[in-house]
């Protein structure tokens, strides 16, 4: 028995110390965008939310415009994960340091979170994909989301950066996408997401245990600061889709905010996105701006 | 608990070091322990069905225990109908009431006679075809004298939920696996590192190659109105390695966890796509039930020992029964059915026995004739596959009848990566190579030990790497 246990722990050991090195070493902000936010430390004030958010809500630019006390992170994800349950909530209060009560907290409302198949409504699916799955984040190297979170089956992790990626994640959590977009690109970028979100309008209904948890959420973070919704700008086809789907969205986002809802889909013509979902990356700091100016007035500063 | 959860990581290691550590000097003190981590690992789902399994266990004690005793051959067969239906019951209630319900309600709509089934909202048990069968095998070997029926309650118990194979098996016979609970386990180094090897190799074939296939697959059974023909044969073919890959390697798991406890478990699968014709592949594919089948099943109904009608009646019974165990849907009766068809003609010609050595025995390669049986067999097995798979007979036929459409390009967003390819190619190679033998990665031949643990080291990384841990179940565990 001793021959076997020692054997085992050994192998185990090198295993383990061989891995973390080599993932300590090569997971940049480049190679897997999730697992970089997982493993970033606590923060006191947040950008939560979809890929609308992570794409394009700019922590730095909110600080300069807000002045704010502590740092913002952008700890938003996709929006099958980033979706209002249980564990969405646990994950954030566990990436939450408990500073005072002067975080700010901007919640990007996306349409899609609120709305689940009819299949899933007894189930929080998100529960089981990072970073709601993750039971020990803030931890560099992260061994749990390398043996089960892994964006499956998604190599970036373990190669080293060629320096050719599309996108990388700031250090304050922004996701930044640096691919060039033309007109025919983003054309036909509009058109592939539309079929998508067309079928997936087919396929999906209201889920009113999501508002519910917003709600949680929002109480929870209210704690701790001030907690503003926002629904960033999208292309002109998605808002048509998302009105048709959700025409008192609005109201109730407000209702749920307590009137703390910064509305641009009035944006929507202004500003040019990538796939009708994600605002442009040269666009990021205005919008960015516009949410910073609406939170100042907001609180009449 | 899953095999490839984050719990069970934990569950395993801190039950083996409790096992031979605290409990290890006395028989009754290990027996119970592994009573009590098998209900905890089976509790871990849902912990009500619990009394589903106890109650099973109570049930074939006592019949088995008043079978013996019992002096009359008509009260021996009471006790022997109570077992049968006590778990039977149970099976038909929890797995097949909703089947028989709509199958009525639409054969009386095919008449002309509208009513709407009347289903009831049953969830069914992990694992409970597994455990139920094996239970049943003890009290009918006591009923016909080939053992001795158990007076420790604790050691029948341990034995009818013994954890590792209690959701997926291999369904173990009582005269196999009970009598080792009734011996003092002693921990054996070889014991200890074969099962280590086997987990590992088990979890490879299920996360790397089963789960790597998943992802294929189910775009195309999604699809297969708009997927080509060529995306569609390999669409059948990845589900023939996923299920292969899902299935053998939970068995590999069971019997590495079984050996770290130090127990023995049959051997589930040999090999079975080197396989020269149908009833070869049936010795090699899940040995437990097709072996289970044979001894209580075909045999009683007489075998092939009767006359050419009644072998043929035989034959297709035990496949269609075999097809129905794996789940309430008429495409698995069609899959068993499938089967009988293709077995029938060997046996009628007499040739179901004539490849019952190791294929390219003694030889590195395969000749030509036995690359085209291997070939045509596993082409036979992967169309047999496509009903299995698919959600109804009707959907089955069609993604067959799409496969001949000649379209040969590649429709579908979604495409298998290399990478799978070439997993899949080791795969071939390594179970090529252990055709002969009990163990996929012994590899005795690699003398130079580094190189033994750059083997384990290198499939680890790629289990790491690519392990959906909680994420995606075992195929086997829905019968």
């Amino acid at each position: 028995m001793g021959r076997f246990l020692f054997k085992l722990s050994l192998f185990g050991t090198i295993f383990t110390i061989l891995c973390g090195l080599y993932i300590y070493l090569f997971a940049t902000n480049k190679s897997d965008t999730i697992y970089i936010k997982i493993i970033s430390p606590k923060y006191c004030s947040f950008i939560l939310g979809s890929s609308r958010a992570s794409q394009g809500i700019e922590p730095l630019v909110l600080m300069k415009n807000l002045n704010l006390k502590h740092e913002i992170y952008n700890y938003a994800f996709t929006v099958n994960r980033a979706v209002w349950g249980p564990s969405h909530l646990k994950a954030i209060k566990k990436k939450l340091k408990k500073c005072d009560t002067s975080a700010l907290f901007i919640i990007e409302c996306n349409l899609w979170s609120f709305y689940s198949k009819s299949s899933k409504l007894n189930s929080f699916p998100e529960e089981n994909a990072p970073p709601n799955s993750i039971v020990f984040p803030n931890i560099h190297p992260n061994f749990e989301y390398f043996s089960g979170g892994y964006d499956f089956p998604n190599l970036h992790l373990i190669i080293p950066s060629d320096g050719k990626e599309n996108s990388y994640v700031n250090e304050l959590g922004r996701m930044v996408i640096t691919k060039k977009f033309d007109s025919t690109l983003i054309d036909q970028n509009i058109k592939t997401k539309m079929k998508t979100y067309a079928n997936k309008f087919n396929s999906v209904i209201k889920d009113e245990r999501r508002f519910k948890y917003l709600s949680e959420t929002i109480a929870e973070l209210s704690k701790y600061g001030e907690v503003f919704l926002v629904r960033m700008p999208v292309a002109n086809e998605m808002l048509v889709l998302e009105e048709e789907l959700a025409p008192k969205f609005d109201e109730r986002m407000k209702a749920i905010s307590n009137g703390r809802y910064i509305n641009l889909k009035y944006l929507s013509n202004t500003y040019i996105t990538t796939d009708g979902n994600h605002i442009q990356n040269k666009y990021v700091d205005s919008v960015t701006c516009i949410i910073a100016d609406s939170v100042n007035i907001q609180l009449k500063r | 608990m899953l095999f490839n959860s984050f719990e069970f990581a934990l569950f395993l290691p801190l039950s083996f070091l409790l096992y031979w550590f605290v409990f290890k000097k006395h028989l009754k003190a290990q027996n119970f322990f592994l009573l009590a981590i098998s209900y905890l690992f089976y509790g871990w789902w849902d912990w009500r069905f619990l009394s589903l399994i106890a109650f099973s266990s109570l049930v074939d004690f006592i019949a088995g225990q008043q079978i013996e005793k019992s002096n009359t051959k008509a009260r021996k067969k009471l006790f022997l109908w109570i077992s049968i239906c006590t778990n039977l019951g149970f099976l038909g209630f929890f797995k097949y009431f909703n089947f028989f319900t709509e199958s009525f309600a639409d054969m009386l709509n095919m008449v002309g006679m509208q009513t709407n089934p009347w289903s009831l909202n049953v969830i069914l048990p992990v694992g409970i075809s597994f455990y139920t069968f094996q239970t049943m095998s003890y009290t009918i070997d006591v009923y016909r004298e080939q053992m001795k029926a158990e007076k420790d309650p604790i050691a029948f118990f341990a034995y009818v939920s013994f954890f590792p194979q209690l959701v997926a098996g291999p369904i173990e016979r009582a005269v196999n696996l009970l009598p080792q609970f009734k011996i003092k386990r002693e921990f054996s180094y070889e014991q200890g590192a074969d099962g280590m090897r086997l987990i590992l190799w088990g979890l490879f074939k299920k996360v790397v190659i089963a789960d790597n296939c998943a992802i294929f697959v189910n775009e195309v059974f999604a699809n297969y109105q708009t997927a080509s023909g060529l995306e569609l044969i390999l669409g059948a073919v990845f589900f023939a390695f996923q299920i292969y890959g899902d299935f053998s390697g939970y068995s590999d798991i069971a019997i590495g966890t079984a050996k770290l406890f130090g127990f023995d478990l049959m051997t589930n699968f040999r090999t079975p796509y080197f396989s020269r014709d149908m009833a070869e592949f049936w010795r090699r594919w899940h040995i437990s039930l097709s072996t289970w089948f044979r001894d209580y099943v075909y045999i009683p109904l007489g075998g092939s020992r009767v006359g050419k009608g009644r072998a043929v009646f035989n034959t297709f019974v035990i496949f269609v029964v075999s097809g129905f165990w794996h789940g309430a849907n008429w495409t698995f009766i069609v899959w068993g059915a499938l089967n009988a068809v293709y077995f029938l003609p060997l046996l009628l010609m007499g040739k179901n026995r004539k490849n019952t050595d190791t294929v390219a025995e003694n030889r590195v390669l395969p000749n030509l004739r036995e690359l085209w049986q291997m070939g045509s067999t596993f082409g036979l097995t992967c169309l047999a596959w496509v009903f299995f798979r698919s959600e109804s007979v009707g959907d089955a036929w069609s993604y067959i009848t799409r496969i001949s459409s000649m379209n040969y390009r590649l429709n579908l967003n979604m495409r298998p990566s290399l990478f799978v390819f070439f997993c899949i190619t080791i795969f071939v190679l390594v179970e090529w190579q252990i055709r002969n033998s009990n163990f996929a990665i012994r590899i005795k031949h690699l003398r130079v030990k580094i190189l033994r643990y750059v083997v384990y080291f290198g499939l680890l990384l790629l289990i790491g790497l690519f392990g959906a841990f909680n994420e995606t179940e075992f195929i086997y565990f829905q019968f």
